[in-house]
């Protein structure tokens, strides 16, 4: 019997092994990374474990204790122990429960890095011209959105980004339709939807795949996120700048309706127009009021000077020189109408009118009294 | 411009002349003769000024009447 040396028989298991390539199912249990790049667990069942061994950048999934995972790799010997395990080169999800378990986990994670947050998402547009819509032509969610969108906002210019929603392809071929709206798109358009119809928590995988989610994150153009039905929620949602419950709320979300909007303007008009009645109203009714009032004033001040005008009258006609007259006095003028003050004025002859408080008499000078 | 008879007369002047006559008859200051003369004065001045007054009013009555027409004119 051939004697070996122990790296020798290490070694050589080894070379046996890695020629078995397998494929185990199992609950993950004792999960740790090591300096960030050895990723240590152990893979049980009801009666058995064995212990798996990956590096770090090939872990492309979260995986955590009590998952149910399918390890994909080749048996072998640690070189130094000597200990076995399952030197695994990809890692796979089985179940809904494992599903939702990664989901939370990579939930928390992303929100803690602040993906998620309320502050950096952006504004849409009130009125886009040109969407982007990221999502399978063959899906019913693409025609649907298509015509809602034609419905709501007629004159909208739709440019499709064609790519695989379902599948172990989706989350590459979602990437690469986001990085080329970043590459050749950011000008061109003002949003971009990326959606899908319903389907199980596997179905809607790619829209929780944290590689899809930081694409999602990193895309500059404002995007609207509706995938499944309203009770489903995925992550490319939560990062999105708007989410949207279904593919056609997504659709409802981008673009208003051109019936709403001409009634907004049909009612700003109306306002405006009652506006400038109320102010137009109010404008005449000042300056008319303000005519009135000066019309008015000079009207008070043409009767006050009537007034006074009147009342000099009749002081003045208190004064008339014939009131005297009625007090028995009369009035002599030469026939000239000269008023005599003196008998000097007068010659022997001379004819004088005399004239009373009522009536005058004409006579001569007959004597002088000195 | 419409011909119309413009009151030309100057109004405060004429007042000043009328309250001084008065104010003359009431100090005894005018002898018969010129009193007599002076009341002619008075009366003519006075009976311009009201007449002045008169014409005034009936210009402000009808700007009044023109302005109330073409509003009603407008709202009609």
């Amino acid at each position: 019997m051939t004697v070996y040396s122990v790296s020798e028989f290490v070694s050589g298991v080894n070379e046996l092994l890695s020629g078995i390539p397998t494929c185990v199912q199992g609950e993950v249990s004792n999960f740790h990374v090591a300096q960030n790049r050895f990723v240590w667990f152990d893979l049980k069942d009801e009666k058995s474990a064995v212990s798996c061994f990956m590096l770090a950048f090939q872990l492309n999934q979260i995986i955590a204790d009590g998952m149910l995972i399918q390890v994909t790799g080749n048996p072998a010997l640690f070189s130094k122990s000597g200990r076995f395990h399952i030197r695994a080169h990809t890692i796979q999800l089985v179940g809904a429960g494992s599903l939702k378990q990664q989901y939370e986990l990579l939930k928390k994670k992303l929100a803690n890095e602040g993906l998620f947050d309320a502050a950096r998402k952006r504004q849409l547009p009130r009125f886009p011209q040109t969407i982007g819509l990221v999502t399978s032509p063959d899906a019913a969610a693409y025609t649907d959105v298509l015509k809602i969108l034609r419905h709501r906002w007629p004159n909208l210019q739709i440019k499709l980004f064609p790519v695989n929603v379902q599948g172990a392809q989706a989350p590459a071929s979602i990437i690469q339709a986001l990085q080329l709206i970043n590459k050749n798109w950011v000008n061109k358009l003002d949003v971009a939807i990326i959606t899908r119809g319903g389907g199980s928590m596997e179905d809607l995988q790619a829209f929780n795949d944290e590689a899809v989610v930081r694409a999602i994150f990193g895309l500059q153009v404002p995007c609207i996120v509706g995938v499944g039905h309203e009770r489903d929620e995925t992550l490319a949602e939560f990062v999105a700048d708007i989410r949207a419950s279904t593919p056609s709320n997504a659709a409802e979300l981008a673009v208003p309706h051109v019936a709403d909007v001409q009634a907004q303007i049909t009612h700003l008009v109306t306002q405006q127009q009652h506006y400038l009645q109320q102010k137009l109203a109010s404008s005449i009714h000042t300056v008319t009021q303000d005519f009135l009032d000066q019309v008015n004033y000079w009207q008070q001040t043409i009767k006050q000077k009537l007034s006074a005008v009147q009342h000099a009258k009749q002081l003045l006609l208190s004064y008339h020189p014939k009131n005297i007259l009625a007090r028995g006095y009369s009035i002599t003028t030469l026939t000239n109408g000269t008023v005599i003050t003196s008998a000097k004025q007068l010659k022997l002859k001379t004819p004088i009118t005399t004239t009373f408080a009522s009536g005058k008499i004409s006579s001569t000078v007959l004597k002088f009294w000195h | 411009m419409p011909k119309k008879t413009k009151p030309t007369i100057n109004f405060s002047e004429q007042f000043v002349e009328l309250e001084k006559i008065t104010a003359n008859f009431e100090a005894g200051k005018y002898d018969l003769e010129t009193g007599l003369k002076k009341f002619e004065d008075g009366l003519q001045l006075a009976k311009n000024l009201q007449q002045y007054l008169q014409q005034v009013e009936q210009r402000i009555a009808t700007i009044k009447t023109k302005y109330h027409e073409p509003t009603s004119k407008t709202k009609a």
